[in-house]
């Protein structure tokens, strides 16, 4: 994911159409690539409806239940629009979205420089053809009768999905409204489940690890070093402090970025454009900062035993990066403005069953009101102390210029046991529970996400808000559909 | 001048604000020079693409809604004075015939959004109607600050009646009053909430595609420029200013409103409807009363009894 | 010349006028009816502008923009038809003549049969008696008996043998949007763009870009047989109704319902007085011309001729409306709605109304459901929240509709 986002506009290549308008469909990992391209080139402009698109990027991997409204969504597309489908992060499986359709164009990165030369390539023949078969549902929504209501206006059934922003893709709400009122809430979930825990089941201790950076895909880190300290513990082996220190930095780098990434986009939810684009930039920046960190990629040197952790310190820039955060963060708490949108909405009830979870929105719940606003301040609070603590990391020559050594020998396997291992990741707790009986793989897979667990509390925290507060609701969830799905 | 050319003229100038707003949009964006000519290369794209009715629409009405709106703005404009002898038509009425004619472009947009047959475009008209009942009255008030003040509804004689000080400075709540209710007639960004609340997918506009996307586009825009050269004449003293010719002081000065107000409401999150409504009812009506005493008592005091 | 022009506008304009207000009283959606009337007073403000009464016509305009605005966002949200639309759907796919946008006219002929029936291959009714229990999201998981899927916790369904399933639904079938054509899936379902129930499409063809060209009359021949086929209430393709029949069915879907002849006659006797109370009085405007002194003009014809007509026509509309709610509400609320449910006559099965008839009074049924929308499920008479239609009672239906998927109609967290 690092290695996607670059800085610079790239040149346009020669090309018959000058302004690209388009809708991005999520199938749950492309959040923040998607937010990224919102600014990187003038001449792609974001749009609100499929109608008004010139063009389409699908984030792959879409899993087959969101493969029919993807489908509708192409076909509601006008004439000569076109279909890119962004590669997912490698390893990641996903429905055939090229076979359902086949005018679609691949491309590796969802870069303005790809999407240009992706365009200048004559569109494929043929158009949308039917999704795959599915079994069927009946979805039935009972309405409250009319003799219960105070007026009997007329009820109607909106669903938020799949392309307004934050349910843009696989997370479906179908909302009872009355007017702009919501009565009733439900969510429809399972649209990204993957079956993450069956498939690492069945894999090898090392694929393992490229399975768990999936578990979340918009913060592989935290499912990989749940993964590999759930190893090492099956292994018996302490990560030494140096070791901790590194991957505690690069896993607050990660919840970091992604609380930007979320700030970039919650702040463009309520149309404060000002702000979202400062976050953008940030968030673009902090993330292509990563990188320069860590030369060689975490995901390479997050692994079982190894000790080998290098990075440079960047501190100028990374102190220059959390003051502007610090303001940016100060000035949004003080925004009494962007307060009407988030003030006194979606007040999580104190005796939820979530209570255990932790992440920046349980921590909202704990220190303040509960709302939208503390959510906010939470996560603008979390994002300058892990700007902090990578910062200090990189200042503590034990952790950056740690000592080389080499793993040894069978660092990839897991000795009979069982193993259990919770990473602070950006939405919350990520816990890894693995069991072994020596094998080549482990035997079972748990693991407790915190998307899932705030999921099955948004229909009490929509019912009566209005229809615009719902989307900001579910935005300061902050929920990775793919996560929560499984 | 012929009805012909005022016609033309008019098409030109809403032609001219549309794209210039579209470039400040743009400039605002950070698009760096290349604003002078996205917009064009924009309108250039939607002109070219499919202009599709979904089938399930009214078929007529969905066609037809831009025209309503794209109406309202042109009689509208008729009543602008750029200058002392450059207005289109100038009836005893004129500020009450500019605010009747606004309603159409209300209806359009609710037209657009309940013929689209679907459940983001019946929001949007929802959305719309309640537009149009929050801003007339608070509009409407605080127009009636400069016409007491000028003892005329006619734009030009509004214009002349600044001739020593602008209304702007005498009467800031009214213009406080009247910018956000311009707003919310514009449809423009704070109140945009019928065409494009994050969660309406675009709203009223939401089965839209190609000319008449772009049709719409242009009704938005140049009904914002409309408002702020109306504000202009009700509040800056339209045309008047030395050295420089009565229109071309008239351009900048709405240019330059435009500009302000834009950039001004980029610090504003999108408004929920029922905070709009809130502002118009509680907030925009009272003080337009209270503006209206106030200018009574300054027009009383500064001009004197007899109008 | 300008005597002609004069009267060919005036003409024109009072056409318009009474047009629109007519057009007011028979169109067959709320929001049509309220541009018709906004309609009908813009022409009218043009005739004040004929008589030199501008300030008059700014006002009449304003007002009454406004006015017929509210009335058309409260009549939408209060009573039927949101989207409005339904009607006008229903219209259009059973051929019924009519112009088009405002959809005024009332038939005067039978309609033209669609072409030909749907073939649907029988369901079986039998629920597979499943060994195998599966969340319809999360096929891995997989039960002995019913329960919550762990994962997102929706209630569990039998699993199907996929053999199976191919045998009981129709191989070919495409399920569509009734909003949204462009919505194609395999099976039913939900539409993803307004969530409505998806109904069975007869026409698969394969771009649906191209379909959302066809305007209204093209797309109607493949529509309307699907549409007779969504309630599967019977084999028989949807017989013509007599005109008498087709007038009532029409007269039922007007905003004024069954009280509109007496409307229309009330309606016509009070303009006509009003026309030749101003008629016979005297017009100030002849004399007052158009000279500097409107003013005087424009109040002495407000006084004395246009408040009549203004008042009357207020007058006017305040009588429809509580007429209609009075001859409305004399009926008691089941038999309104039995007889609302009839007037599709049993002959026209096409409206899967179950064969009751205002006389009889319907069995109390627990479960009450819209013909059209058999999602639609409530404990007690009312109206579809989707289309506007009344409930009828849901027993017969609920046996027809969708016994495939019994099982897992009321799954989910829907139950409240």
């Amino acid at each position: 994911m690092t290695g996607k986002i670059s800085l610079a506009p790239a040149r346009p290549a020669r090309t018959g159409t000058i302004v690209q308008r388009y809708v991005v469909v999520d199938g749950g990992v492309g959040a923040h690539d998607g937010a990224a391209l919102a600014g990187l080139d003038p001449r792609l402009v974001p749009v609100d409806s499929p109608r008004h698109a010139t063009l389409m990027l699908v984030f792959a991997p879409i899993q087959e239940p969101l493969l029919p409204a993807l489908v509708a969504l192409a076909a509601a597309l006008p004439a000569a629009a076109r279909v890119l489908i962004v590669a997912g992060p490698p390893g990641a499986a996903g429905a055939d979205v090229a076979a359902v359709l086949p005018g679609a164009y691949p491309i590796a990165a969802a870069t303005p420089a790809a999407i240009w030369i992706a365009l200048d390539q004559p569109p494929a023949a043929g158009g949308v053809a039917a999704p795959a078969a599915r079994q069927p549902t009946v979805e039935t929504i009972r309405l409250p009768g009319r003799g219960e209501r105070e007026i009997a206006t007329e009820l109607a059934v909106f669903s938020l999905g799949p392309i307004q922003p934050f349910t843009a893709g696989p997370l479906r709400l179908l909302l009872t409204c009355d007017g702009e009122q919501v009565l009733e809430a439900r969510v429809e979930a399972g649209y990204a489940a993957r079956g993450i825990a069956t498939a690492m089941r069945g894999a090898t201790w090392r694929a393992g690890a490229d399975w768990a950076r999936l578990l979340d895909p918009l913060a592989p880190l935290a499912g990989q070093l749940a993964y590999v300290q759930a190893l090492e513990q099956l292994q018996g082996w302490g990560a030494p402090e140096p070791v901790a220190a590194a991957r505690s930095a690069v896993l607050a780098w990660e919840r970091g970025t992604n609380g930007l990434w979320w700030l970039a986009r919650f702040v463009g939810l309520v149309a404060l454009a000002r702000p979202a684009e400062t976050a953008r930039r940030l968030a673009v920046t902090l993330t292509a900062l990563g990188s320069a960190l860590w030369p060689q990629p975490p995901t390479a040197w997050i692994a079982p035993q190894v000790t080998v952790v290098a990075a440079p310190a960047l501190l100028p820039q990374l102190d220059g990066l959390r003051r502007e955060v610090a303001a940016l963060g100060r000035q949004l708490q003080a925004d009494r403005l962007l307060g009407l949108r988030t003030r006194g909405i979606g007040q999580l009830p104190t005796d939820h069953p979530a209570a255990g979870v932790g992440g920046p929105v349980a921590q909202a719940n704990h220190a303040a009101t509960g709302d939208v606003q503390s959510r906010l301040d939470a996560r603008l609070i979390a994002v300058t102390r892990d700007l902090a603590t990578v910062e200090q990391a990189m200042a503590d020559p034990s952790s950056s210029g740690g000592s080389g050594g080499v793993p040894r020998d069978g660092h990839w396997t897991g000795p009979a046991g069982a193993a259990r291992s919770t990473v602070a990741g950006p939405r919350g707790p990520l816990t890894l529970t693995l069991r072994s009986a020596g094998g080549t793989g482990p035997t079972a897979v748990t693991w407790e996400r915190p998307s899932a667990a705030w999921l099955p509390l948004l229909p009490a925290l929509l019912v009566g808000r209005r229809l615009a507060d719902a989307e900001v609701i579910v935005a300061s969830l902050d929920l990775a559909m793919a996560e929560a799905d499984g | 001048m012929s009805g012909i050319s005022t016609a033309l003229l008019v098409l030109g100038a809403l032609l001219g604000a549309g794209y210039g707003i579209a470039v400040g949009e743009a400039a605002l964006r950070g698009a760096g020079p290349a604003a002078v000519w996205l917009p064009l290369a924009r309108a250039w794209s939607l002109l070219r693409q499919e202009d599709l009715v979904p089938r399930g629409a009214d078929f007529r009405l969905f066609r037809s809604a831009p025209l309503p709106a794209l109406v309202a703005v042109a009689l509208g404009a008729l009543v602008i004075p750029l200058g002392p002898d450059w207005i289109g038509f100038d009836p005893p009425i004129g500020v009450f015939y500019f605010i009747v004619v606004l309603g159409p472009f209300a209806v359009g947009m609710m037209n657009a959004g309940w013929s689209q047959n679907s459940k983001v475009g019946l929001f949007g008209t929802f959305r719309a109607a309640a537009h149009l009942i929050s801003y007339e009255v608070p509009l409407g008030f605080a127009i009636i600050g400069p016409v007491m003040a000028a003892g005329s509804l006619s734009t030009t004689r509004i214009v002349a009646a600044q001739a020593g000080l602008w209304y702007a400075v005498w009467q800031p709540l009214g213009l406080a009053i009247y910018l956000p209710a311009a707003l919310m007639v514009s449809f423009h960004h704070p109140f945009d909430i019928p065409q494009s609340g994050a969660e309406l997918a675009g709203g009223v506009f939401s089965e839209y595609s190609g000319v008449r996307l772009l049709l719409w586009r242009v009704a938005l825009d140049a009904m914002f420029v409309l408002l702020m050269a109306m504000g202009v004449v009700l509040f800056f003293g339209g045309g008047q200013g030395p050295l420089l010719p009565a229109p071309l002081w008239f351009l900048l000065k709405t240019a330059g409103l435009s500009a302000a107000v834009s950039i001004g409401t980029r610090f504003w999150p999108r408004l929920r409807q029922d905070q709009m409504l809130t502002l118009a009812w509680k907030v925009l009506l009272p003080a337009s009363l209270l503006n209206v005493a106030l200018v009574g008592i300054l027009t009383l005091i500064l001009i004197g009894g007899s109008p | 010349m300008n005597a002609i022009l004069g009267w060919g506008l005036f003409l024109a304009l009072g056409g318009v006028t009474v047009w629109m207000a007519g057009g007011m009283l028979i169109t067959m959606s709320m929001y049509r009816a309220g541009l018709a009337l906004m309609a009908s007073f813009v022409a009218l403000a043009g005739l004040f502008v004929l008589l030199d009464a501008d300030l008059l016509a700014a006002i009449q305009v304003m007002m009454n923009i406004g006015g017929m605005m509210v009335m058309m966002l409260f009549m939408v949200m209060l009573m039927i038809d949101p989207g409005g639309e339904m009607m006008w759907d229903m219209k259009r796919k059973m051929h019924l003549p009519g112009p088009g946008a405002l959809s005024m006219s009332m038939p005067r002929h039978a309609p033209r049969l669609p072409v030909s029936a749907p073939t649907q291959p029988a369901k079986a009714l039998t629920t597979p008696v499943a060994a195998v229990w599966t969340c319809p999201m999360h096929p891995e998981i997989r039960r002995d008996g019913p329960g919550q899927c762990p994962i997102c916790s929706m209630d569990l369904v039998p699993a199907e043998d996929p053999a199976a399933a191919a045998a009981t639904t129709p191989a070919a079938a495409v399920w569509t949007c009734p909003m949204h054509p462009e919505i194609r899936r395999d099976g039913p379902g939900q539409c993803p763009i307004c969530g409505m129930d998806l109904v069975p499409a007869e026409d698969t063809a394969p771009s649906p870009a191209a379909d959302m060209h066809m305007g209204h009359t093209e797309g109607a021949a493949a529509n309307g047989a699907a549409h007779a086929a969504a309630p599967p209430a019977g084999d028989a393709p949807m017989t013509a109704l007599n005109p008498q029949q087709h007038y009532e069915m029409m007269a039922g879907m007007a905003m004024s319902t069954a009280q509109l002849p007496w409307a229309g006659v009330v309606g016509a006797g009070s303009a006509l007085a009003l026309i030749g109370l101003i008629l016979t009085t005297r017009w100030p405007v002849v004399t007052a011309g158009p000279t500097g002194d409107t003013t005087a003009a424009v109040g002495n014809l407000l006084l004395s001729r246009y408040m009549i007509a203004f008042e009357g026509a207020a007058f006017l509309i305040l009588a429809g409306i509580a007429g209609a709610v009075v001859f409305a509400t004399r009926l008691p609320r089941d038999q309104s709605v039995a007889a609302a449910a009839t007037i599709p006559a049993p002959a026209a099965s096409g409206f899967a109304a179950p064969p009751t008839d205002g006389a009889t009074a319907p069995q109390p049924a627990p479960v009450w459901t819209c013909p059209m929308h058999p999602a639609i499920r409530q404990d007690g008479p009312g109206q579809c929240p989707i289309c506007g239609m009344d409930l009828v009672p849901a027993e017969a239906a609920a046996a027809d509709t969708a016994p495939a998927h019994a099982g897992h109609t009321m799954g989910g967290r829907g139950g409240h």
